[in-house]
Formats: structure tokens, C-alpha cells, sequence
């Protein structure tokens, strides 16, 4: 045997060990050139079905469809407009910019932005450079123009163009009611290595106590500030304030602000327009702009015996991540794709991460990153928000939840389920008894 | 490789005779996959049987839960912890390829359940009946790899028995 041939296991072994961490971690991990591999291998599977679909596929022959919403859609856009667009504000002072997708990742593991849709309409988009963005009562970041002629909303706590972070003058006060001190603070960008993505740079009364059962939550909204951010309205919510000490003796450490949204899952942000801006005048609503899509069709499903389903479904042009709906509802999402060809998990299966809005029974919206958990034995999804503080969940019983926006293929305004119950922290979506029969997924040719 | 193209051939069509069986056909699941991992790494030289076991994995990363990294990893260890058993067993003794055959199977099962939190591959999820078509089989493709591989990438089993 050759030495190198001898030695080769070895080698191997040794790769092994390296790699065991990424294994042990994040099982389901899958990197950008696998989805060719497993496509390759599909296609040897099953040339003569796959091959003439491949032969096909750049001719771009496909007919779309127009999308098909919900009748809880109307739900999932009253929602948002009393969110976005409140009615004591005028609807000219406020532009409704659809996101595409996260960019970046910047303090305590939050994308550092979103990237916006430019809206059909909107000419001269870099006016809108540096103006500040909102999503219900949150401040959420400022808009900048990208060199791709696109448009990016930078989160508070990632870097401007020029490198500065933006230090931000807010007030933390309670939402308990009684006599409690309120603090004021600065606010900046934390390290990458926090837990917050906000830090408090400087809080006077410096050891005043937040964190008692009788005053938590601390609510920090912006404050006036003539020299840092003459533009931005005082009242703006940052997020809720955590802090880090020893409780038995009062001892505050450091101070945090969590936001009140997931970054990763917000659908739309309102720019906040100078007074007397014409800007918004005939640019239409991000939910009266529908995607086209594309039908397909399933070539295999796992057997039932396996537990949670798989199936292998051709045609559009999906990507990993990508949604498969039909009826308004998101039924599916891809595990691996490419060249028209995927397989496709249920939106419950593990390892799936979706971008959501949820809606509480009083119609109050609240971006969230859900997890797949699994079904449960009567065949309802499970989700878990990791995000949404423990005990937040009972808000949500009886709510709907719906899709954020995940790149093209992922569109906002999908019913995921309606929450039916709670088990511990997990969320139960029902699972709707009629889905459609036909499969969709969004139509036309994309970059990630 | 012109030569061990018949044995890629039939892998690829148990790869997909095994997805038929599963549950479809008679129930249990055999697992042929840990077969041919363990025959490759009983019978096969290095240079044969670690592009063989890239191949399952990419076959198994495609079809089942799990990304490709996983799937080489659980494979690779189960492929370096048979590699030296072939030393001290007779593989041509029927209830040895058997024995490890059905051991081989069971712990790939096992294991990536087990980092995946998830009852997919779980042993209850393929049954007992089929660990014990695994067992059945066991002998039977060991024989058929045997002819359609070429000797000159089958490793020559080093133990020899003499009076």
C-alpha cells in the first residue's frame, strides 16, 4: 500500500476531531455548496424524470400566478397600518419601505441591517440618506444608500458609513405603577460579545434599582438632544432595560437595552419623511404590491414512518430557506435547493427558523424569530420564540402568526397558524384542516 | 474507477431501493447504507473506501435530516472505528459480517439521532424488524460487492491463519 495511503485515515481522523465542534453544535448546519452536491446526486437518482425538467428549466416557460392571500390576511395589514401609520400622524410624513432580507451580523448577534425594497415609484431614493425609521412606537435605525442602488435600514447599534457609532440620550423609566426613580442615560452600540445589542454608556442615578419584581420592565425611550440627534423625536422607544450586577447587594455592573422587536423578523419600517416631503405621495402600500408565482409539483415524500416529512418538489427557481404556500398559507420551507429542484420540510420541523409577526388577540404586532420544534400527536406544529421574554407567550393565545420577510423567495404575510395553545413555552399553531392543493413558490430568477 | 463504476451504479440503486422500502413496501426499514459503510471499511483500501463514504454522506445529507458535515463525521467515525476490526475477525465467516453489519447500523442510527435531537432516524423510527432485515442482508451484499468490485481496490484481508 502506498505511504500516503497508510497514512490516510490518520488524516482523516485528525479532520475529524477538528471538526467535531461544528458537528456537536449545529448538526443541522449546511454550507453554500452542499445544495449542488445533494442536487447532483438527486439528479443521478432519478435521471430520466429530473433530466427533461433540467433541459427545461432555462427556457423559462413557467406561467405565473398572481399570489393568493388568506381571508386572515386583512388581519396581518390592519394590523401593521395601525402600527405603522397611526391615525394622528398624517400619511404623507411617513414612507412604508418593504425589507428583502438581514445583512450582517453586528452586537449581541443582531444583523447589523436590513435591506430595504426600493419602491417602484421612488426616483430619487438617496433623499431618503440618514433619515431615522420606525416600527410602531420603536426607533429602529436609519436608512442609507447602498453602492448597488439599494437601500439598507443600519440598525442603532451598528457603525455608520463613516465608523461612528451614534450615541443616543434616553430615559429609562417604569411601566409599574408607583413612585420610581427614572434614569437618564446614553446609549451606544455594545461589543460583539455582549448579550444586549445596546449599551448604557453612562446612567445618572448610576445604582438606582430596575430589576425588582415591583418596577420591571424599565422602558428607555430617546430623549432631546440638540448636538447628537437633533432629528429625532423625543418619545421613540429603544427597548427595555437589563441590567447585569449582584442582586443581594444592589451592585449594578453593567446596563443593557434589549429592543422590543427581533431584528432579524421585522416586514416593514416607516420612514420618518422632513415636514413638507412629497416623497410619499403615490407610492403604494408594501402589502398592495404582490409577488407573481410559480406552481410545483411534488416528485417524492418521505414515508410517514419516518416521522417528520420531507418531500422532494420541482420547478420555480427556490433557494434554501425559501417558502412553498398555497391559500395564503405557508405550508413548507426548502432544506436544500437548487436549479428547481428541493427538498422541502414542514414549516414545525427542527432546525427551521422563520421570521414572524405575531398578532395578539388584540391585534398588536410583535416581530419574533420562531423556531421548529416538531408536532405534537394531534399533528399541530410546534414553535418556540427564543426571543420573546419568558411569560410573554400568554399574550398570544388565541393570536394569529404570520411570515416576516426573508429574501425574495420568503414573502411577508403568509399564515404560519393560529396559536391554539401554549405547552411550557412553546407556541401550538393549528394546522389548518383544508390547506390547498396546489403548491406555490414565488416566481423569477434571484440573487440571495 | 471505469471498473468500480457498476459498484457506484448499485449503490446508488439500494440508496434508493432503501428510501422505497421505508415504510412503503413491507414496513421495516433496512438500513443498506451501514452495510456498505461497513463493508468499506472491512474490505476497501483507504483510496476506495473514503470517496465511497463522501458519497453516502452527500446521498444521506440529500434525502435525510441533517447537513453534510454531519452526516461525514457520523459515517467517518463508524468507518475508523470498524477499519481496525478487520485485523482480528475473519470477514469471510458469515455471523461476523453479520455481527458487524447490524452493529454498524445501529450505531449510525443511533448516534445521528442522538446529535440531532430529532426521532427521524431513531431506532424505534427504522424497528426491529428492520435491524433484523439489516442482519439478513448482511452476508448477501457483502457476497455481491465482492464480485462486482475489482480486487485491485479491495484491501487483501491481513489475517491469515496458519497450522
Amino acid at each position: 500500500m502506498h505511504r500516503l495511503e497508510s497514512r490516510l485515515p490518520w488524516f482523516f481522523a485528525f479532520a475529524l476531531l477538528l471538526s467535531s465542534p461544528w458537528v456537536l453544535r449545529d448538526p443541522r448546519r449546511r454550507f453554500p455548496y452542499e445544495d449542488w452536491a445533494a442536487f447532483g446526486v438527486t439528479l443521478l437518482e432519478r435521471p430520466l424524470s429530473l433530466g427533461s425538467m433540467v433541459f427545461a428549466h432555462g427556457k423559462g416557460s413557467s406561467v405565473t400566478f398572481p399570489m393568493e392571500r388568506s381571508p386572515e390576511f386583512e388581519l396581518y395589514k390592519r394590523a401593521l397600518a395601525d402600527t405603522l401609520l397611526p391615525k394622528n400622524t398624517k400619511r404623507k410624513l411617513r414612507l412604508l419601505l418593504p425589507v428583502r432580507g438581514a445583512q450582517g451580523q453586528g452586537a449581541g448577534g443582531a444583523p447589523k441591517g436590513l435591506r430595504l425594497v426600493v419602491p417602484e415609484g421612488l426616483k430619487d431614493y438617496k433623499v431618503l440618506e440618514g433619515l431615522p425609521a420606525v416600527f410602531g412606537e420603536s426607533f429602529v435605525g436609519r436608512i442609507e444608500a447602498t453602492k448597488k442602488d439599494g437601500l439598507l435600514l443600519r440598525f442603532p447599534w451598528a457603525k455608520s458609513k463613516e465608523g461612528n457609532p451614534e450615541r443616543l440620550i434616553a430615559q429609562a423609566r417604569s411601566q409599574k405603577k408607583g413612585q420610581f426613580p427614572s434614569l437618564e442615560l446614553i446609549v451606544e452600540p455594545a461589543g460583539t460579545k455582549d448579550p444586549f445589542p445596546l449599551r448604557v454608556a453612562l446612567a445618572n442615578p448610576n445604582q438606582a434599582q430596575t430589576w425588582t419584581a415591583d418596577r420591571y420592565p424599565y422602558w428607555v425611550r430617546i430623549g432631546e438632544s440638540r448636538e447628537l440627534h437633533p432629528d429625532l423625536p423625543s418619545g421613540l422607544l429603544l427597548g427595555v432595560l437589563e441590567d447585569e450586577g449582584y442582586p443581594q447587594t444592589g451592585f449594578v455592573l453593567r446596563r443593557f437595552v434589549r429592543p422590543l422587536f427581533d431584528p432579524r423578523a421585522l416586514p416593514v419600517v416607516a420612514v420618518l419623511l422632513p415636514r413638507g416631503s412629497e416623497i410619499a405621495k403615490g407610492i403604494p402600500l408594501p402589502w398592495e404590491r404582490e409577488p407573481r408565482t410559480v406552481k410545483v409539483e411534488i416528485l417524492w415524500r418521505s414515508p410517514r414512518r419516518l416521522g417528520v416529512l420531507r418531500y422532494l418538489v420541482k420547478g420555480g427557481h427556490p433557494h434554501r430557506g425559501d417558502a412553498l404556500f398555497s391559500g395564503g398559507r405557508l405550508r413548507w420551507v426548502y432544506d436544500w435547493a437548487k436549479e428547481g429542484l428541493g427538498m422541502a420540510v414542514p414549516a414545525f420541523a427542527k432546525g427551521v427558523r422563520l421570521p414572524a409577526l405575531a398578532l395578539s388577540k388584540g391585534g398588536k404586532p410583535r416581530a419574533l424569530l420562531l423556531r421548529g420544534e416538531g408536532m405534537d400527536a394531534e399533528g399541530h406544529g410546534l414553535f418556540s420564540a427564543p426571543s420573546l421574554p419568558g411569560g410573554k407567550e400568554k399574550l398570544y393565545q388565541g393570536g394569529w402568526i404570520f411570515t416576516g420577510v426573508a429574501g425574495k423567495g420568503f414573502p411577508a404575510g403568509l399564515v404560519v397558524g393560529k396559536v391554539k395553545s401554549l405547552r411550557g413555552p412553546l407556541f401550538v399553531l393549528e394546522t389548518p384542516k383544508n390547506p390547498g392543493s396546489d403548491l406555490f413558490v414565488v416566481a423569477g430568477r434571484r440573487e440571495r | 474507477m471505469i471498473r468500480s463504476l457498476p459498484f457506484l451504479a448499485v449503490i446508488f440503486l439500494i440508496f434508493r431501493g432503501e428510501l422505497f422500502l421505508l415504510g412503503r413496501a413491507f414496513g421495516p426499514a433496512p438500513d443498506i447504507l451501514g452495510l456498505v459503510l461497513c463493508y468499506s471499511a472491512l474490505r476497501l483500501r483507504p483510496f476506495s473506501g473514503l470517496p465511497l463514504l463522501l458519497i453516502l454522506a452527500i446521498l444521506r445529507s440529500a434525502y435525510l435530516p441533517g447537513g453534510l458535515l454531519l452526516h461525514c463525521w457520523v459515517l467517518g467515525v463508524f468507518y475508523l472505528l470498524l477499519r481496525p476490526l478487520g485485523r482480528f475477525f475473519v470477514l469471510e465467516r458469515l455471523p461476523i459480517q453479520m455481527g458487524l453489519g447490524l452493529a454498524a447500523s445501529l450505531g449510525i442510527s443511533f448516534t445521528t439521532a442522538l446529535l440531532l435531537q430529532e426521532g427521524t432516524l431513531f431506532l424505534p423510527a427504522r424497528g426491529f424488524l428492520g435491524f433484523g432485515v439489516t442482519l439478513a442482508l448482511a452476508p448477501g451484499l457483502f457476497f455481491l460487492f465482492d464480485l462486482l468490485l475489482p480486487l485491485r481496490i479491495r484491501q487483501i484481508p491481513r489475517k491469515v491463519f496458519v497450522e
